[in-house]
């Protein structure tokens, strides 16, 4: 009975962080084409919401469970997970308040890695596979996207330069939905995958699912509707940071940062080594401003922007930990994730009502 | 650590990615320039003039189609 309730609170709380990643993310694919007006705010994230749930259904790599060799997965346990999970939605909702956008991929890591680290030790993680898969990509995903844009906003320019720029304008508007549809559909293939390896891992160490089995069709159309409700919410702090807060961007410069995150996150999945959408597009956004001036890229929010990735981590990861260290205080049973749940669930809902309560409603926003 | 880390695989994906971001913006941006030369020149009564730039966007706009239609499947062929 107490497996099975950790089992179900480890599931409602995959779904929640599911939901915070959709919504923490709805900005990379549509804050370039609402800030220059190629789609109208609403019809943005409804056409990003619905790509994310079609996108979950097109890939079932679930191999690519979380933190994999990152953390020793023999020693994870569903307490573990849970931990790493509430790390995980912690840091989203912190850096969605502060309109910060930052990698959902890193804080799941970072949650879990902190977890493992506390029930474990230091055997528990592998310092090579955080280097190699968090740390190298986070620093490379960013700088190779603020090249890339600027060459490529520099070409446009020096292509339609001499057009009417009515035209030239309309033209890269389309072209934005494209891009945007495209990253949509990226994004959901890859985050919603995240969801449904943790809820088939937790099947799997409570023996409902056998190991190398494709997850359940209850969880491939939870995980796919969560992170599409997530992304339809909108979280518009972040999308206006990413839209207009480091540039004011045009429609070409627009097109070419998020055509250019695209073809960098979809390379880099085709040689083998995935980036984060986040720092991707934030990295072009920056590119396609400084390449048209160098004072056009607000670099005190770049900085800010820096400042949460580098944090991302350590921050997930310490709230992982604390909460594993507050579960084992009631024993190994249910009654430690159940206490937290409850313990979150009333801070979210007090939130929620003091809001509701000064006139303004928990939505992304306010 | 950095021994873990594949130098070969970075520049792998520095140049790949460099050489698809780049090639998506030029063939997108000669489909907006054809689209636009193609709409003045038949404002000014150039047909021939029209018919050779908005060639010029179609072909442009076969390649960017192509770019994209690679992208969706790399996402599809993960498994």
């Amino acid at each position: 009975m107490g497996t099975e309730l950790v089992l179900w609170i480890v599931v409602a709380t995959a779904l929640a962080f599911d939901f915070t990643n959709g919504f923490h993310d709805t900005a990379n694919a549509v804050a370039t084409s609402i800030s220059t007006r190629a789609m109208a705010p609403r019809v943005a994230v409804a056409l990003a919401a619905v790509l994310n749930f079609v996108g979950a259904f097109l890939s079932l790599e679930v191999a690519a469970t979380i933190a994999s060799g990152i953390v020793d997965a023999n020693l994870v346990s569903l307490p573990i997970v849970f931990a790493g999970l509430i790390g995980a939605i912690a840091w989203n909702l912190a850096t969605w308040y502060f309109g910060l956008p930052s990698s959902s991929s890193h804080a799941l890591i970072g949650g879990v890695v902190g977890a493992a680290f506390a029930a474990e030790g230091s055997k528990a993680v592998f310092g090579d596979g955080l280097m190699e898969k968090v740390m190298i990509p986070a620093l490379v995903a960013p700088v190779l996207a603020l090249i890339t844009a600027g060459t490529g906003i520099l070409l446009c320019y020096r292509i339609v330069g001499r057009q009417h720029p009515g035209a030239v304008s309309r033209g890269f508007r389309l072209g934005q939905i494209v891009s945007g549809s495209l990253f949509s559909l990226s994004h959901g293939t890859n985050d919603a995958q995240k969801t449904m390896g943790i809820i088939a891992l937790a099947l799997i160490a409570s023996g409902h699912l056998d190991t190398g089995a494709d997850p359940p069709t209850w969880v491939v159309v939870s995980a796919a509707t969560a992170i599409a409700l997530g992304t339809y919410v909108g979280g518009w702090r972040i999308i206006r940071t990413m839209g207009s807060r480091i540039i004011k961007m045009d429609p070409a410069q627009g097109f070419a940062a998020q055509s250019v995150g695209a073809a960098v996150i979809l390379s880099a999945s085709h040689v083998g080594f995935p980036l984060s959408t986040t720092h991707v597009i934030s990295g072009a956004v920056m590119g396609a401003g400084a390449a048209k001036r160098i004072s056009a890229v607000r670099w005190g929010v770049a900085g800010n922007i820096v400042v949460a990735w580098v944090l991302t981590l350590p921050a997930a990861a310490v709230v992982g930990a604390v909460t594993y260290a507050v579960t084992r205080l009631f024993g190994d049973g249910a009654a430690g994730p159940v206490v937290v749940s409850a313990v979150l669930l009333a801070a979210l809902g007090w939130v929620f009502g003091r809001r509701v309560a000064g006139g303004r409603t928990l939505t992304a926003e306010g | 650590m950095l021994a873990a880390v594949k130098a070969g695989d970075i520049f792998e994906v520095v140049w790949v990615s460099l050489a698809a971001g780049v090639f998506v913006s030029v063939a997108f941006s000669f489909v907006v320039l054809g689209m636009a030369r193609s709409a003045e020149a038949a404002r000014g009564g150039r047909g021939s003039v029209a018919i050779a730039y908005a060639g010029l966007a179609l072909l442009a706009f076969a390649a960017f189609a192509w770019a994209v239609g690679f992208g969706v499947h790399s996402m599809l062929s993960k498994d």
